[in-house]
């Protein structure tokens, strides 16, 4: 990458004493922006005075009292998912990685049937549970079906039962990355299997699981738009039953998407907090700017140390 | 040293699959004493001593701890398996220092050795650091107390898994192998560590590759090689003149 000129000059050593030190141009980088930057402007200015899109209709319904509340729904929907397939995750695991055959047997066949059928099939299920189920209880107790899993219930449970599929998996890479000196050592020490997962293999997975456990979170969030199947209330239920009845299409699918993006936008950052405080290192959180920075700036200063060291001989 | 035993393995077996790593082993420990075991690598010294700490369950024979069979207790006329609290208190008597540390990552050395004391014993957080910082002082690291593992040296960290483990109090102490992941000049510091306790009277079973250390502080030396005890005497004697042919040739590859 480093041209060097005037490099005739050179010692018995092999070694060029009249060297000077030229930074790369990175070219390629800027004609590659500059053709995207014109594409995108393109993009925005075809976008932007597109006469079939009505703006203004856009902020008026991007705080709409409905929208809101779909949002909410979405926001709900999510965390009591993700709580279910979290604690279902962790049980999951620990029966797979049981010496109790029928334990791990059944965790195996759970989790081979909720990860090998579609979420949607799963939720439209859990809505119909009254066809198969029309009450539920026990002995002379039983409730209708319908008032015990109401459209909401059946989208949390669909989501949170598939989740808990995912997360069983992902806690128990975790709790596999943990050597297994660990454990030997602790019960060695005279702690029980039970106190030895307690103190030492869950803190040390967590660096492990907390990584992708976000990134599940963030899938969530979007995925629990595939309860508007069933009308769950949530921000695309809402979203469609408003531009059914205004027609704008576009305009309302901008406003949810504005919100979905809010969403994993803070859901991101959250993520970013809580890795930094595990010490989770699992994820390539791709180069920093400061650092992509100091490395341009740095690179004369590193040329330039290594000339002076040359011609100190 | 006393003349009460305090291990015996009988006719001990062990396999892993087809492979048959220990074949009718007999061993005694009395209390008090040093007993070193060298041989070849492969020869199950690892996974002998695993069992003696009940990480590993044997197939045919018996340990004795105590005269007490470990892995089965008696009710009455029945025998049963030991269930995970009687495994786990008998493993606090019984303490073990591993090859690679195997300290807790997620713990300063300080929380490595008082985390025992507390979840076991039940102590309070407070009585179980003043415990570390006495232990920690005994095998020189009081100043390391708030360091995590990867901020010490092999030697440090080796020497604050057998502050870990004396921290239950143990009756005997087992150690596989805890100088060969250490570099030269870290090697001593852990053997001085071993030789103090081996001088305070602890009952101890050393696995070891260094002859020198089973010559000074050893009472009895075995030579174990494919499962079975090959030669067993006073150290001084065997290392200099050594009967079984199988010693003779291990001796002269690593002296
Ligand atoms: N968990 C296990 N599963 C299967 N085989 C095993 C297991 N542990 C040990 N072995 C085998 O048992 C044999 C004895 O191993 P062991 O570690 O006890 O030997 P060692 O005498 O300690 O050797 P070294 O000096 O290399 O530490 C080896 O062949 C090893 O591969
Ligand atoms: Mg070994």
């Amino acid at each position: 990458m480093v041209k060097i000129k005037n490099a005739e000059k050179e010692t018995a050593s092999g070694v060029s004493t009249n060297l000077k030190y030229i930074k790369t141009k990175p070219w390629g980088s800027w004609i590659a922006a500059a053709i995207l930057a014109v594409l995108l402007a393109l993009l925005l200015w075809a976008v932007a005075v597109n006469p079939n899109i009505k703006w203004p209709k856009l902020g008026e319904y991007l705080f709409d009292k409905a929208i809101m509340q779909g949002f909410s729904i979405t926001i709900r929907l999510t965390i009591l998912s993700m709580v279910i397939g979290i604690v279902l995750g962790v049980i999951l695991a620990l029966m797979k990685l049981s010496t109790n055959t029928v334990l791990r047997v059944t965790s195996s066949a759970y989790i081979w049937v909720l990860r090998g059928t579609p979420v949607l099939v799963q939720l439209i299920f859990w809505y119909n549970m009254a066809l198969i189920f029309p009450r539920i209880g026990i002995g002379s107790f039983s409730l209708n079906t319908n008032h015990v899993i109401t459209t909401f219930g059946a989208a949390i449970l669909a989501l949170g039962l598939n989740e808990g599929a995912y997360m069983a998996e992902i806690v128990r890479a975790g709790f596999l990355s943990v050597a297994r000196g660990q454990m030997d050592a602790a019960l060695a020490t005279g702690l029980t299997r039970r106190q030895a997962m307690r103190y030492i293999i869950i803190p040390q997975s967590l660096r492990v699981i907390i990584p992708p456990t976000g990134n599940q979170t963030i899938g969530m969030l979007k995925t629990t738009s595939l309860a508007s199947v069933i009308a769950a209330q949530d921000l695309l239920t809402v979203t469609e039953n408003i531009y059914a009845k205004t027609f704008l299409v576009i305009e309302l699918l901008i406003v949810a998407s504005i919100w979905y993006l809010v969403g994993t936008t803070i859901a991101s950052i959250g993520q970013y907090f809580i890795e930094r405080k595990f010490g989770a290192g699992s994820t390539t959180t791709g180069v920093k700017m400061s650092d992509f920075l100091r490395e341009r700036m740095l690179s004369s200063t590193r040329a330039l140390s290594a000339l002076s060291y040359l011609n100190k001989e | 040293m006393s003349d009460k035993i305090l291990l015996e393995a009988r006719g001990v077996e062990k396999s892993f699959g087809h492979i048959k790593v220990i074949r009718g082993l007999d061993l005694k420990v009395r209390e008090g004493e040093t007993v070193c075991i060298i041989g070849p690598s492969g020869g199950g010294k690892s996974t002998f001593l695993r069992c003696v700490n009940f990480l590993e369950k044997i197939d045919r024979g018996a340990l004795l701890f105590k005269g007490q069979l470990v892995g089965y207790s008696k009710h009455g006329s029945i025998l049963r398996d030991w269930n995970e609290h009687e495994a786990a208190s008998y493993r606090v008597k019984v303490g073990m220092v591993f090859q690679h540390f195997n300290l807790y990552n997620n713990m300063t050395a300080g929380a490595n050795v008082a985390i025992g004391p507390r979840v076991v014993n039940g102590e309070s957080q407070g009585k179980a650091m003043e415990r570390a910082k006495i232990l920690l002082e005994k095998v020189g690291l009081i100043e390391k107390i708030n360091s995590y593992p990867s901020q010490l040296s092999g030697g440090q960290q080796q020497r604050v898994a057998i502050a870990r483990a004396l921290a239950m109090e143990p009756e005997i102490m087992l150690f596989d192998e805890a100088t060969s992941a250490l570099d030269p000049e870290l090697v001593g510091e852990v053997l001085q560590v071993m030789k103090d306790l081996a001088t305070e009277g602890m009952t101890m079973l050393v696995v070891t590759h260094e002859i020198g250390f089973a010559r000074q502080v050893g009472d009895t030396l075995i030579f174990m090689d494919q499962g079975v005890v090959a030669e067993k005497g006073d150290p001084k004697e065997m290392i200099s003149n050594p009967k079984c042919q199988r010693t003779k040739e291990f001796l002269s590859t690593v002296l």
